[in-house]
């Protein structure tokens, strides 16, 4: 397989790794189930970025030990990993929080299925 | 109405799923050394990297002092996400039991397999946090890792033992030891406001080092605020997860 | 050009995710998504991406799965 066929591929499985997430908060009814779409979502986000950064015949991006003066054509790109970690940590609080809430609306109105919990709303 | 909303539900998901699909076809090739994501911003930061910071280690060079004001934005935004956790779920009074409320049982396992076993691991998971702080420089890691790995020690202890486990941490106390986390993080970068300096610029701080060695140690004393802040509130979201209507 | 291993894993995360929002128990569904961490963990580390995969495996599959199955032992573990 010649590389542009493998790097649309690549794209295409990120992609629907997104969608995937995007249906399962669109669709499913259940609420932890739409709080797991939307991990899944941002797990997507991550992979897309991490992709971006790679380049072939490269090493992770700490500098070897007897290495004086990096080329940077040597090394991976460290600053979608950078960013990528802030998202993380941002993905577990938002993960935390929204479950703290799922506890609360599970104690008041005894479900946790949005038809139902629309229903009593009214 | 709501019938046909959901029978067109997928129309809207099958446009996405089609535009994402044709614009893949023109995002570069992996793997590319001249993609344009490799060629504007980062060769200087690869190859100054060790010169001016002293940390091998690049993602922590760039998250810890290149971009030591975002990290700190991230650090606010944990300690923010363990408060509101707080405030959803009341664990400071007694919370009141709506209808459906189960009979709190105690939260653990029991088993003394699963205790032996824990009792050995959790100094050598505890020592290995603090070993991945600290040399966040030269090898992959840095303050976060480090403090998912200790909270993941101390959840460790409390689903095994229950709730009266050896590290006795109420949430007053570990929003305390999270906010003197931000603190140190803070302080770091005020230091250096006293010595006529940016705020975050390391080499106003008083240390009797020079150069790359300055800004080690300055990036050194934040990592040991983020990991005392993720720490404590990876710990503060699962006690208040786990915490029933008793104490 | 990329390994080919990398598109085997992006292949079954993809059907992890899959899985993961498919199972009518929620707790087997926690358990398929922290495989599907710890398989994403495994497709940073092809990459390249050391820190990155170092964290989304101590954060993913020890602090994101026991906070789910926390709240699911506070609520239902049965579901559609």
């Amino acid at each position: 397989m010649e590389a542009e066929t493998l790097s649309f591929v690549n794209y295409c499985l990120a992609a629907s790794l997104f969608l995937i997430g995007l249906y399962g908060i669109l669709a499913r009814p259940h609420l932890v189930r739409k709080l797991m779409a939307m991990n899944i979502l941002q797990v997507a986000v991550i992979v897309f970025f991490i992709i971006l950064g790679y380049k072939s015949d490269a090493t992770p991006p700490i500098v070897r030990h007897g290495d004086e003066t990096p080329i940077a054509r040597n090394y991976i790109n460290p600053l979608p990993h950078t960013l990528m970690l802030t998202a993380i940590v941002v993905s577990v609080s938002t993960t935390g929080v929204a479950l703290a809430l799922l506890i609360r609306i599970h104690r008041r109105f005894g479900t946790l299925d949005e038809s139902e919990l629309m229903e009593k709303l009214k | 109405m709501q019938q046909i909303f959901q029978r067109i539900a997928w129309l809207p998901f099958v446009a996405a799923a089609a535009i994402l699909f044709y614009a893949a076809r023109d995002l570069p090739t992996i793997a590319d050394p001249n993609a344009p994501a490799s060629t504007h911003v980062s060769p200087r930061y690869i190859e100054s990297a060790v010169a001016e910071t002293g940390a091998a280690n690049m993602v922590t060079a760039v998250l810890a002092d290149y971009r030591a004001y975002d990290t700190l934005g991230e650090t606010v935004v944990i300690l923010t996400a363990g408060l509101a956790c707080l405030l959803v779920l009341g664990a400071f009074t007694p919370a009141r039991s709506g209808p459906t409320e189960k009979k709190a049982t105690p939260y653990e396992f029991g088993s003394d397999i699963v205790d032996a076993t824990s009792r050995l691991l959790i100094p050598f998971i505890s020592l290995f946090a603090f070993y991945v702080v600290v040399h966040g420089h030269t090898s992959p890691g840095g303050g976060f890792q480090g403090g998912a790995i200790c909270a993941a020690a101390i959840i460790l202890v409390r689903l095994v033992r229950g709730r009266a486990p050896a590290f006795r941490l109420l949430p007053t106390y570990t929003v305390a030891i999270g906010s003197i986390g931000v603190l140190v993080y803070t302080g770091t970068g005020l230091v250096s406001l006293f010595f006529e300096k940016n705020f975050l610029d390391y080499s106003g701080l008083p240390l009797p080092f020079h150069g790359g060695h300055l800004r080690e140690m300055g990036s050194l004393s934040v990592e040991t605020g983020v990991f005392i802040t993720v720490t404590a509130v990876m710990v503060l979201i699962f006690d208040v997860l786990t915490m029933g209507s008793e104490e | 050009m990329i390994a080919p291993i990398v598109t085997l894993f992006l292949a079954m995360m993809v059907l992890c995710a899959i899985a993961a929002l498919q199972v009518s128990d929620l707790l087997g569904a926690v358990v398929i998504f922290g495989a599907f961490s710890f398989f994403s963990a495994i497709f940073f580390t092809l990459l390249g991406a050391l820190d990155v995969a170092f964290t989304e495996a101590a954060i993913g599959a020890a602090i994101t799965t026991v906070f789910f199955v926390s709240a699911i032992y506070r609520t239902h573990r049965k579901v559609t």
